[in-house]
């Protein structure tokens, strides 16, 4: 597969939603490409910082400063030091999402640094051998699965 | 008169009293149900940190549609597995993951059902006797004692009529239990009803698509992942090789070699360069591996080894003891042998 290919793959891949040729295709692709798994990394580090910072919450009163706001510019153009602040003004949220995107840009880089081994849990191991265990002729299907799905960690 | 009536019944009651053919009671369990059931059911496994039981309500449609709810101790869901034959769904609460795959299937291995139960026959001593009622239900007791040392012999109570595996227990090689599954209740019902597969999961739940296990032969895994897969020169007596599935992870592959007796199954995991084995909370200890330092535990899956050679990373998982673990591991010849 070629790059213009793969990059709109790597969302999916990244989440594990892509279908299964699809991972493999990806996968082979990878082993072999070094921009494509530096976008790779980089798109699973800041997914993974961004979903673990806490969900910014909503200024107290902002929805009637922005009623006002809008009130006023739609009956009269604004002062100069009204227009001198708004130039300065950054929209609601737009002060956290910098922020959070300053931090996740900060943690991608040190994350960075630090890349290089990957665990695998024994929990993952001992699921992927325990799926196996049930293709046997007498399998203890009933104890098998009562102890599977709870140890896998990351989707193997 | 009587006699004409009489004798015919007596001989089908002396007739139904003779246990099966061990075979056939074999290939009954290794086949899903004839008809819809369901029950609720209890399972104790025996660890190294304690004895933990779980209990679980089961609801099954043929040809193989399941709910499977596993309940903690204090009665709430811990895990919800659900199939429709096709593609199975494992609901995980406490981490609010739903994980989608396919369903297991045997069909797809590389040895066939008939070439199992061979294996099966040669490495295991199958008898059949009168079993005590389970659930109701009156059973035959089905016993699997290996022919030779360093194997777990296993027991299974099957439903005279319908095959169904009501009671089971796995031992250690100590001849400690390992396991016991019982059925505390079953209700047999209409065919054709269908199973609930709804999972009643609250916002917020993400589904991970599970990929699908393969069984490739070496050749199909190297051209896959790239890797070699190193196949120990020595295994314990009737095990052999199944097939080998490629785990990806990321820009990395795994190799997942499956051995078995027929009845018992023994995995060598293939991890690239700067991969560790996390075994978090569990208890460890350092063993020699060869020239190498190792990690072992045991866990209910069985004995675990860990350790590195030749840059690579290998994992060892089966009900074995430490030392064929050990003998195993030492076999499996260093990539350039491994490339001849």
């Amino acid at each position: 597969m070629k790059c213009e290919t793969v990059r709109p793959l790597l969302a999916a891949y990244a989440d594990g939603e892509a279908s299964s040729a699809e991972m493999r295709a990806v996968g082979r692709h990878l082993e072999g490409c070094g921009p494509c798994s530096l976008e790779l990394r980089w798109m699973a580090a800041v997914s993974g910082r961004l979903s673990s910072l806490p969900e910014p919450s909503m200024p107290a009163g902002l929805t009637e400063k922005l009623l006002n706001l809008a009130r006023r510019r739609s009956g009269s153009e604004p002062s100069f030091w009204e227009a001198l602040r708004s130039t300065w003004r950054m929209p609601a949220g737009a002060g956290m999402a910098s922020a959070m995107a300053l931090g996740a840009g900060f943690l991608v880089f040190t994350r960075f640094l630090s890349a290089g081994s990957e665990e695998l849990s024994l929990n993952e191991v001992l699921s992927a051998h325990g799926r196996y265990a049930l293709t046997m002729p007498a399998a203890d299907r009933e104890t098998l699965y009562a102890g599977l799905g709870a140890e896998e960690e990351d989707d193997l | 008169m009587i006699f004409k009536t009489l004798l015919p019944a007596l001989a089908t009651a002396a007739l139904a009293a003779f246990p099966p053919a061990a075979q056939d009671v074999l290939r009954q369990i290794r086949t899903s149900p004839p008809q819809a059931y369901s029950a609720e059911l209890t399972v104790t496994r025996h660890g190294a940190a304690g004895t933990v039981s779980k209990r679980v309500r089961l609801d099954f449609s043929p040809p193989s549609s399941y709910r499977r709810e596993i309940l903690a101790a204090d009665g709430s869901l811990e895990r919800l597995i659900v199939s429709d034959g096709k593609t199975e769904r494992f609901y995980d609460p406490s981490r609010k993951i739903i994980r989608e795959g396919e369903a297991v299937d045997p069909l797809y291995k590389r040895l066939g059902p008939d070439e199992e139960l061979e294996r099966l026959e040669e490495n295991y001593e199958a008898s059949v006797a009168s079993g005590a009622d389970v659930a109701g239900r009156s059973t035959w007791l089905l016993e699997l004692r290996p022919r030779a040392e360093g194997r777990a012999r296993r027991r299974f109570w099957v439903d005279r009529k319908n095959g169904l595996v009501l009671r089971s227990e796995n031992f250690r090689l100590d001849e400690a239990l390992a396991s016991v599954m019982r059925f505390d209740r079953l209700t047999l019902g209409k065919s054709g009803a269908a199973v609930n597969l709804a999972i009643p999961a609250p916002p917020g739940v993400r589904t991970i698509k599970r990929l699908e296990p393969d069984y490739l032969a070496l050749e199909e895994a190297r051209s896959i992942s790239g890797m070699e897969a190193r196949i120990p020169s020595w295994l314990p007596p009737g095990y052999a090789f199944e097939s080998i599935d490629v785990i990806q992870r990321g820009r990395k592959a795994v190799l997942h070699s499956r051995f078995s007796d027929g009845v018992e199954v023994l995995s060598l995991f293939q991890c690239p360069p700067r991969m560790r084995l996390g075994f978090g909370g569990r208890l460890r200890r350092r063993v020699k591996v060869g020239s190498a330092r190792g990690t072992a535990a045991w866990t209910e899956e069985g004995s675990v080894l860990g350790w590195s050679a030749g840059g690579q990373r290998f994992i060892l998982v089966g009900p074995l003891s430490d030392e064929t673990l050990r003998r195993v591991a030492a076999s499996i010849p260093r990539a350039q042998d491994s490339a001849r």
